[in-house]
């Protein structure tokens, strides 16, 4: 070794390198805890999408018959002034077993003035 | 008031769980024999996938060397070269090189003993590289522990043999000027221009660099002159290649 020349700064150097190496290892392992983080919170992620997804539809399909049922009264509520005349025989024919209430009969139904 | 109460509470918990397990590891049996239950498992699921923080400096060297040293009885060299860095146990890295070259495996040998800091190896191994014509190995060792003559060697070896880019790098680190001037001219008579560039660059051999740049001109590498021309710091060529060719 005598015929080595510069060796005197060779022991710190390579107690640098050695320690530039612990610390590359180091987070070479951190990194990869990372990624298994993260891709384990991806497919979490995308598990719950597809849950939410799911959700959405069941409750769609629930929806859909509601909708149905409610729709006629809707607009029938909508259309209340103008086209009251013409509503009543409607009512009437959606519920002809349930009875007429007082207030639905107009007053002249209730007499007979002859003929005018 | 009550988190820092909690927190303080938990620490001792901690800590006391912590000095058990040494215990446990340290005193209630031999070492050995639980290292020995343990380190098939730890093997198993890989040293990037352990996680030993909550042993005691010594008992996670420990467990680390035993690691090591499995890993480097199953042949899995990688694995056993990053236990023994986490350790910093220069002996079992070097003793992990010696395997590295008994599987031929030249350059990781001679990385793993830079690591292990072994300058007697890397001197060996160095030497053996340059008699087996491994120009490359044989330079990464001498680099390592500063072995001039070694480098000279390497150097020589390279300008006979025509291998331009060891040879350049070998005396670049040298910064033998002579050597340099020699390797530009060499690298000349083969028509490789842009190492003659470097090499008469770096000797800061202003005449050969024109010289080059009038070659080139002929050439008809027009760029690469001015290139040349600017670094000989040729005013007057640089200037005439832009007036004219460009």
């Amino acid at each position: 070794m005598a015929e080595t020349i510069g060796l005197q700064n060779n022991t710190q150097c390579n107690d640098t390198y050695l320690l530039e190496k612990r610390y590359e290892v180091l987070l070479d392992i951190n990194n990869k805890k990372l990624f298994k983080e993260i891709n384990d919170l991806k497919q979490e992620i995308s598990r719950l999408g597809n849950e939410i997804d799911s959700i959405k539809q069941s409750q769609k399909s629930q929806r859909i018959p509601v909708q149905q049922v409610h729709e006629p009264s809707q607009f029938v509520q909508q259309n209340t002034q103008p086209q009251n005349f013409q509503q009543q025989p409607v009512q009437n024919q959606q519920r002809p077993q349930q009875g007429v209430a007082p207030e639905e009969v107009s007053l002249d139904k209730y007499f007979y003035f002859g003929r005018k | 008031m009550e988190t820092i109460s909690d927190n303080l509470a938990l620490k001792k918990v901690i800590s006391g769980i912590v000095q058990e397990n040494d215990k446990f590891f340290n005193t209630q049996k031999g070492n050995n024999e639980v290292f020995s239950k343990l380190i098939p498992v730890l093997l198993q699921k890989g040293i990037d996938n352990i996680n030993l923080s909550m042993f005691s400096d010594s008992t996670r060297t420990e467990i680390l060397n035993a690691l090591g040293e499995e890993c480097l009885r199953k042949g899995n060299f990688s694995d056993a070269v990053k236990s023994f860095i986490l350790t910093g146990n220069r002996k079992s890295l070097s003793e992990v090189a010696q395997n590295y070259e008994k599987q031929a495996m030249i350059t990781e040998a001679i990385e793993t003993y830079k690591i292990a800091n072994d300058q007697e190896q890397l001197l060996r191994i160095g030497n053996k590289c340059l008699e087996n014509g491994h120009f490359s190995d044989a330079l990464k060792s001498f680099k390592v522990i500063n072995y001039v003559d070694g480098l000279k060697k390497v150097g020589e070896e390279c300008l006979d043999k025509g291998k331009w880019d060891y040879a350049f790098e070998v005396f670049s680190t040298l910064g033998d000027k002579n050597r340099l001037k020699e390797l530009g001219n060499k690298c000349l008579a083969d028509r490789q221009f842009s190492y003659a560039a470097k090499a008469y660059k770096l000797a800061e051999d202003n005449e050969s660099l024109n010289r080059l740049g009038e070659l080139c001109i002929k050439e008809g590498f027009v760029t690469t002159a001015l290139d040349i021309y600017t670094i000989a710091g040729n005013a007057i060529m640089v200037e005439f290649i832009k007036e004219n060719f460009k």
